[in-house]
């Protein structure tokens, strides 16, 4: 089974939140702290609750309000014939358009036959679980064993539960057995015999009590059959399922390091699928190490029957996902919206598996950056910036960094990375004024993104070039060297874009307009920089340059500084 | 072979004549305790539906082995559920054409694939009782759920209502023997034999007899 469509009302940090799922097997909830991810996964689990006795208390309402109930529902698609059954919910179903994503009141030609549940609570805080086909439906209940077969199971934080027999673990699902609660009422009275064989060492003392009850009932005339005795009572021993748990020899397995656990609970899970199954994984990496998660979700991924959801803080995780599997959960007052990452833009620059810019989605903050040069360029300022000016660093801010790999992507990426809810800047260069124009810059801003773009039909490159402080000039010349070994064809392109009476004697070269253009030119088009680590070696050869007075009123001050404070002040 | 076994057995459509009296109601327990699966048994009335579940109960049999209705209830129910699919627009039938419209809106939904999936997920095979009081309307409906539930009916043609009133009953050589197997024949005239009336059975018989050939 799955689920197709998720409405939720007053559950705890959620005042209202409907999403549309879509069709792939994993669903990788991200987002701000306080987004309520975990929320969502808690709201599915209690939707398919499988016992009767779940309690909520007036926490688990929006503000702490009972006054308004709590409804959490769902669309359930891919349903098993048994819950086709007349005389079970044949008579409710509805339907769902995969194509549209539309719930329908009948199944039909083209539609997926589906079954509407919906969890109230109201203010007596009594669960009641029905199966609607209209909101105003009563409907009929939506029975234990019923959700039962949904097989939700949450793995969270503590999951001992799963390795023990409790009701609904996976233990007990892989069980065959129908009878456990009498093989443990044997063990029961095992304990019971083996005690009285220590009578004699172990309940001297009791039984000596025992005998002055027996005295004082005799005295009183209260009837005494046999003798009063000291003895286990098979009621206070009745051994529990949930008291039978997987050991390994004598230890335990809750013993297990928590990574090992959550590994082995969905194992096993797997192990149990004997149908369909909605798993829910809060905080997927903890406990694991990177390896060890990229196992996990391989795992995950083979399994094709299962739906599931899961939520991350880990740029780990993230890159063993493609940007499908994202969905980026934004809460505004209590108004959550789930969207999906895949925006066309978004997806064409990542491409398969997000091996880049993992960091930047878990950040509430991103900079759109042209290319390679730019990121490296921030990372080495921030660096810098931290060091030797105090300032907080991106991490603290809350900042990512997005390499839009091309000035014509970036408007559609910095748009799509704005509607999934993120705040964006964006660092471009002005040297192509088709792909990237001053009226898209516009657009942008309009649409509430900070843009940072060079004065001057420039690229990052001949601006810096333009306008460092000559010493600037030659310890970004001193760097490139650096990066590419001395390699003389750098003099060479320098020379290409001088021409006449070029000086290849760097030692001896004076600060010229023609000079620092011709460099800016062949650094751009011969890509000195064009590497995340390049970009940022030249930073950390240049940063010190950018508090010069003389170039406090340049344009590359000027707009770096309006980048920082976007930095330090959305 | 018992008829009791013929009948859990059969796969396809066939058909009992069954005269009242001979055993009509214990047979079709007796065939549902043998049968694999629920089964849908209809009849017309609920007074037949009483004395289904009663023979049921008699027997033993499970009741999560039957689900007994009558044609009409049926019929109303699953066309309601569905009303958006079915456009049925009269909700309480009260006469002869707003049913048999409700059978023509019915017959209509048995049409649809969800719906026969429903009907597949939920019942093993169909029996339906007293089958000479069906009207042509009802036939409809039978005739799509045998397309995925084995199907035996029960019915005794010589008991035929006559067609007043625009009920339009089923033709027994025409609807029944054209279209169902004939699967066997109650004989025994159980009920006047425990009643201690032998031998107004057997002149019950011998009159049939006598009918059935002309």
């Amino acid at each position: 089974m799955r689920v197709r469509h998720l409405s939720i009302r007053n559950f705890r940090g959620i005042r209202e939140l409907d999403w549309v799922i879509p069709g792939q097997n994993i669903l990788c909830l991200i987002g701000r702290g306080d987004s309520t991810k975990s929320t969502i996964l808690e709201a599915l689990r209690r939707a398919f609750y499988p016992q009767w006795n779940l309690s909520f208390d007036d926490a688990d309402f929006h503000l702490c309000n009972p006054e308004n109930s709590i409804t959490i529902e769902a669309v359930l698609g891919d349903l098993p014939d048994a819950f086709r059954d007349l005389e079970k919910y044949g008579h409710i179903l509805c339907g769902w358009n995969p194509q549209t994503n539309v719930r329908t009141d009948d199944p039909g030609d083209g539609l997926e036959d589906a079954l509407r549940v919906r969890l109230t609570v109201t203010n007596e805080l009594e669960p009641s679980w029905s199966v609607i086909k209209n909101s105003d439906d009563a409907g009929v209940p939506f029975k234990a064993t019923d959700r039962a077969k949904v097989a939700v199971s949450l793995i969270g934080a503590v999951s001992d539960r799963h390795l023990t027999w409790s009701r609904g673990s996976i233990l007990s699902q892989l069980t065959e057995t129908e009878n456990i609660s009498s093989s443990l009422a044997g063990a029961a009275r095992a304990a019971k015999a083996a005690l009285e064989a220590r009578r004699v060492e172990d309940l001297a003392g009791f039984d000596e009590v025992a005998g002055t009850a027996e005295t004082t009932a005799r005295t009183l005339g209260v009837n005494v059959a046999a003798s009063y005795k000291a003895h286990l009572d098979t009621d206070a021993i009745n051994v529990r399922m949930a008291g039978l748990t997987l050991h390994d020899g004598d230890m335990p397995l809750r013993q297990l390091g928590l990574g090992s656990k959550r590994m082995l609970t969905t194992g096993l899970q797997k192990q149990a699928l004997r149908s369909p199954h909605i798993t829910l994984f809060d905080e997927v990496e903890v406990g694991l190490e990177p390896h060890r998660i990229a196992r996990l979700l391989q795992h995950l991924k083979e399994d094709g029957t299962g739906q599931y959801f899961l939520t991350t803080h880990s740029p780990v995780v993230l890159r063993e996902l493609t940007v499908d599997d994202l969905h980026i959960v934004h809460c505004d007052g209590g108004h959550i919206d789930v969207a999906a990452a895949n925006k066309p833009a978004i997806a064409n620059s990542i491409q398969g598996k997000i091996r880049t810019g993992a960091e930047a989605f878990l950040a509430p903050k991103i900079v759109v950056c042209e290319g390679a040069t730019e990121v490296g360029f921030l990372r080495g300022l921030d660096v810098y910036w931290v060091t030797e000016e105090e300032k907080d660093s991106f991490a603290y801010r809350g900042i990512g960094l997005f390499d839009a790999d091309g000035a014509s992507k970036i408007k559609k990426i910095a748009e799509g990375l704005k509607a999934l809810g993120y705040d964006v800047s964006i660092l471009a260069d002005s040297d192509e004024p088709v792909q990237f124009s001053d009226a898209h810059a516009q657009e942008l801003r309009n649409a509430g993104i900070t843009v940072v773009k060079w004065d001057g039909a420039l690229s990052i490159e001949e601006r810096m070039f333009a306008d460092l402080p000559w010493g600037g000039i030659m310890a970004s010349f001193e760097a490139a060297r650096a990066i590419w070994n001395d390699d003389d064809r750098l003099l060479d392109q320098v020379q290409t874009q001088f021409g006449q009476g070029f000086d290849r004697n760097y030692e001896t070269w004076a600060d010229t307009t023609p000079l620092r253009t011709a460099m800016g030119k062949a650094a751009k088009a011969s890509g000195w920089f064009k590497r995340q680590s390049w970009g940022r070696e030249w930073a950390a050869a240049i940063s010190s340059h950018l508090t010069e007075d003389a170039i406090r009123e340049s344009d590359l001050v000027r707009q770096l500084t309006g980048l920082r404070d976007w930095i330090d002040n959305v | 072979m018992s008829l009791s076994a013929i009948l859990a057995a059969h796969q396809g459509a066939g058909f009992v004549v069954a005269p009242a009296g001979f055993g009509k109601t214990y047979l079709i327990a007796e065939a549902t305790a043998r049968s694999a699966g629920r089964q849908l048994i209809l009849t017309h009335t609920y007074a037949g539906v009483n004395a289904l579940r009663r023979k049921m109960c008699a027997l033993g049999v499970s009741d999560s082995l039957y689900h007994i209705d009558t044609i009409a209830s049926w019929s109303l129910r699953i066309c309601l559920s569905y009303s958006q699919t079915s456009g049925l627009q009269e909700e309480r039938p009260a006469n002869n054409q707003q049913w048999s419209a409700l059978y023509e809106v019915c017959t209509r939904l048995l049409d649809q694939a969800f719906v026969r999936r429903l009907v597949r997920a939920s019942y093993d095979g169909l029996y339906v009782d007293e089958y000479q009081d069906c009207s042509v309307a009802q036939h409809g409906v039978v005739l799509k759920l045998a397309r995925d539930l084995p199907s035996r009916i029960l019915g005794d043609p010589l008991q035929g209502i006559f067609d007043f009133d625009g009920q339009n009953p089923v033709d027994w050589t025409r609807d029944v023997e054209g279209g169902f197997e004939r699967l066997g024949v109650l004989d025994t005239p159980h009920r006047w034999i425990q009643a201690g009336a032998d031998g107004l059975g057997r002149w019950l018989r011998e009159v049939r007899t006598n009918l059935e050939q002309g």
